[in-house]
């Protein structure tokens, strides 16, 4: 593919118009793309509670950290951070265990009303958060779960997006491995440890990366279900953070900087896969 | 690829590994959808528990001036949504995809918005929308002479403040996903017909929009789903006002649940989303699956 775009580029002349109208709108959009991030940083770094329409004005002169050491003094940010990442941990590694467990079973066993099963499952990826948010409180607050780091992981295990791709996946491994799996005497748990998942890597990467970054985002669920301060996620921690401090532009653009930081980095370096994880749930049939 | 030998085994052996997915489906999907559907025909709090109405929430939702404000708002919100992300995103997913240097500089500026959960984002844009003279947006639309707006108070303004917000946060998964559908077309199609003399427009419209069929279908059933669920912009940037002007189906509910103390009547309107949702994404499927 790569090799067909570049014979066709060797037929353009290279710096006409066209050429050039193709590559600047894409970047202008670009740029403004990033524009409220550039807004962010720079506001960031000034305690202050005016903010100016002029761009030229908001360059910060003398900068200043304080407004990041506040954040982190005046309220549990890192504790939200740590339960964010708790929280979107616990349920990748859940998901990506259960998941492909139950995708293999779905790509490769036979029994019966296995179909109508499978698509009463599916079925639950059309089913609003807003249909399943009351009830699963309520269960929640029976069992006790409220406030709990459970309660924050279980209800997102119900998703069955995962269940999905890995089936999906998963038909294409040829049934003449797992045969010979178990002629060689690996049990089924062997057969799916040893052969099925180890063959199911890439399609773990893509769905592992997917779950954390829903994770990482969600904030309707641990907005219901935390809100004890100590067991918030960073969204919703933040969300209340910033009615307190709504007046100081500085501060809420630091916390709202310090809050998206963890996982810029680490996108700065795996550019790649967080594309491929992000667009899984488009990899259809 | 759908023939598969029976390498069942025996089940004994294999059901305990459905067995933790469907404990999680059952208790978290499959009994909260029941549960809800027997809540719409309840009504009290969490506070005071619930008893049987029969029918009569379902009555009285249509008679609700705000549950009819708020199912009008988030139908506005998602008509001017989906269109516009998705000729956008389509057209941006074309020029991006004949690039042929700093692709990847532009996919990482685009997907920048992805990364983050809706709360930092919304605090960044309700500086950016702050009314008068001095805010950010209005200095911007200033320099094209048009006057300073009060984007999240004006009850005609919030919900396209909203929809411009939602598209910036959105678009670039949208561009990503026809890039990949423009990834699966052979180049050769396009080849070929250029030599057959198919100018831009006919390889568009005999090429590129037959074959990235899927992937319209994938978004147009999948943007009614996730905008009909807005919620998180609503919550941070409005709180449903001016007024009732940009209450969405979601954040009504939330509200009727959490601080109105109206579960029953919470479920009602859930219970109508989803028929809503499925409505409409079937009817999607037949039209699109039709032509």
């Amino acid at each position: 593919m790569q090799r067909q775009r570049f014979t066709s580029r060797s037929r353009k002349k290279h710096l006409s118009f066209g050429y050039i109208l193709l590559h600047a709108i894409p970047i202008f959009i670009a740029i403004v793309t990033i524009f409220p991030f550039i807004f962010m940083g720079l506001i960031s770094l000034q305690n202050t509670y005016f903010i100016s329409g002029n761009p030229t004005r908001w360059i910060p002169r003398p900068p200043t950290i304080g407004t990041f050491l506040h954040v982190i003094q005046e309220s549990q940010f890192i504790r939200w951070t740590g339960n964010s990442l708790l929280v979107a941990i616990a349920v990748t590694i859940l998901v990506l265990l259960m998941h492909s467990m139950a995708g293999y079973i779905f790509a490769k066993k036979l029994f019966p009303y296995r179909d109508i099963i499978f698509t009463l499952i599916l079925a639950g990826i059309m089913v609003p958060r807003a249909v399943t948010i009351v009830p699963a409180f309520l269960i929640m607050r029976n069992l006790g779960l409220l406030n709990t780091y459970p309660g924050l992981v279980f209800y997102p295990l119900a998703i069955p997006i995962g269940v999905f791709l890995m089936r999906q996946f998963m038909y294409s491994i040829p049934d003449e491995l797992l045969h010979a799996a178990k002629i060689d005497g690996c049990s089924e748990m062997g057969a799916f440890f040893r052969v099925v998942l180890p063959l199911s890597k890439p399609a773990l990467a893509v769905l592992g990366i997917y779950t954390f970054m829903e994770q990482w985002r969600d904030f309707l669920w641990p907005l219901v279900v935390a809100t004890r301060e100590s067991m918030k996620t960073l969204p919703v921690g933040l969300s209340t953070f910033h009615t307190e401090f709504r007046t100081n532009f500085g501060i809420q653009m630091a916390a709202a900087l310090l809050s998206v930081l963890p996982i810029l980095i680490v996108f700065l370096f795996f550019q790649r896969y967080f594309i491929k994880g992000l667009t899984a749930g488009a990899l259809k049939e | 690829m759908r023939s598969h030998k029976t390498n069942s085994g025996k089940a004994r052996e294999w059901f305990p590994f459905l067995l933790p997915f469907l404990c999680f489906y059952v208790v978290f999907m499959a009994l909260p959808v029941l549960w809800s559907f027997s809540l719409s025909f309840q009504q009290g709090g969490l506070l005071g528990g619930t008893f049987y109405v029969g029918f009569q929430n379902y009555r009285s939702v249509w008679d609700d001036q705000v549950f009819l404000t708020a199912l009008r708002n988030t139908a506005y919100y998602t008509v001017l949504v989906i269109p516009t992300i998705m000729v956008f995103s389509l057209f941006l997913a074309m020029m991006i995809n004949q690039m042929h240097r700093l692709q990847n500089f532009v996919k990482a500026c685009i997907f920048l918005p992805l990364l983050s959960s809706a709360v930092p984002l919304a605090i960044v844009w309700k500086a950016l929308f702050t009314p008068g003279r001095e805010g950010p947006l209005n200095y911007l639309v200033g320099l094209i002479g048009i006057s300073p707006q009060n984007w999240l108070a004006n009850p005609a303004l919030v919900i396209p403040s909203i929809v411009l917000f939602e598209i910036w946060r959105g678009f670039g998964f949208w561009t990503l996903v026809f890039l990949g559908g423009l990834d699966t077309i052979p180049k050769t199609l396009y080849e070929a017909a250029e030599i057959d003399g198919a100018g831009i427009w006919g390889r568009f419209r005999n090429i590129t929009v037959p074959l990235l069929k899927p992937t319209f279908l994938f978004l147009a059933v999948m943007g009614v789903i996730w905008n009909f669920q807005l919620f998180d912009a609503v919550y941070m940037l409005t709180y449903g006002g001016p007024g009732y002007s940009s209450y969405s189906i979601v954040w009504y509910v939330y509200r009727n649940a959490f601080h109105f103390e109206k579960l029953g009547y919470a479920a009602t309107m859930g219970i109508v989303l989803l028929v809503l949702i499925l409505l409409l994404t079937g009817f999607q499927r037949r039209v699109m699956e039709g032509k």
